[in-house]
């Protein structure tokens, strides 16, 4: 199974389109995703991505009043012989670095009394794929999430 | 997808009962029906996962407010978690605070 361009979406970054968006990934994932742990944690890694990509983009519209458009794309890629699912997201919102690598990592050994809320979406989303970067680009904040996934055809 | 919530009053616990997925839609109903609860003296609250498909952080971080709110003492058990969704509960910290079982036998 040869690397392939899967589809992109784009709309504006709003809860209006939060269905379509995951919907989009999700679908495509459980198309070309053999392995049920594999397909969770890329649908889950998606779903975090987008989510806070659409919050972001909510405090935009209330502060500055203008839309912040979104695309997502997916696609394989074969790289030294492995092959990859990975998705793609583009966004115009506010220049966000999440820090990947070096942020400050959820403390999962605290107790749940002071636990805090925050962090968990990014945490899941670097635990859940084995490639993850961001890039400001031109103005837009640039995400890629990358899982190795096996190069075998799914049962129809 | 959707999430539907039913809750069921116990002598000493509350079960709810959820099917679907619990993500950044969903949790918002989740959250506000545990709001709901009179979790500071809830001896025992548990949730019924075995219809569940999906959990995000939206809907750990509504796991987590139940368990905050409820007395130390308390027992939160999630029943019939899936295997990733299992997984995910153990990544982000938070088996210690709840009780992992199988079916609603094992409590």
């Amino acid at each position: 199974m040869a690397g392939q361009d899967l589809g992109s979406i784009e709309a504006p970054a709003s809860m209006e389109n939060w269905d379509r968006m995951n919907d989009f990934v999700s679908n495509l994932i459980t198309e070309s995703v053999r392995d049920k742990a594999k397909s969770y944690k890329l649908r889950l890694a998606s779903e975090e991505l987008i989510s806070n990509i659409i919050r972001a983009a909510g405090e935009v519209k209330d502060s500055e009043n203008r839309e912040v458009s979104l695309r997502v794309a997916a696609r394989t890629e074969e790289q030294d012989g492995r092959l990859w699912f990975v998705v793609e997201t583009k966004d115009d919102g506010r220049h966000f670095d999440p820090q990947f690598g070096s942020r400050k990592p959820v403390d999962t050994e605290q107790h749940i009394s002071e636990r805090e809320i925050g962090g968990l979406g990014l945490f899941l989303i670097e635990q859940s794929v084995d490639k993850v970067s961001y890039d400001w680009i031109d103005g837009y904040n640039t995400y890629r999430l990358c899982l190795e996934i096996v190069a075998d055809a799914k049962q129809p | 997808m959707s999430l539907t919530i039913e809750i069921e009053q116990g002598d000493i616990h509350v079960t709810i009962t959820l099917s679907g997925d619990v993500d950044t839609k969903t949790a918002p109903e989740l959250l506000s029906k545990l709001t709901a609860l009179e979790l500071h003296a809830l001896e025992q609250l548990r949730l019924d996962l075995q219809a569940v498909e999906f959990v995000s952080s939206a809907g750990l971080r509504a796991i987590v407010f139940a368990k905050q709110k409820m007395p130390h003492e308390s027992a939160l058990y999630l029943i019939g978690a899936s295997e990733q969704i299992v997984d995910t509960i153990n990544k982000t910290g938070l088996a210690q605070a709840v009780r992992i079982v199988s079916s609603v036998d094992d409590i």
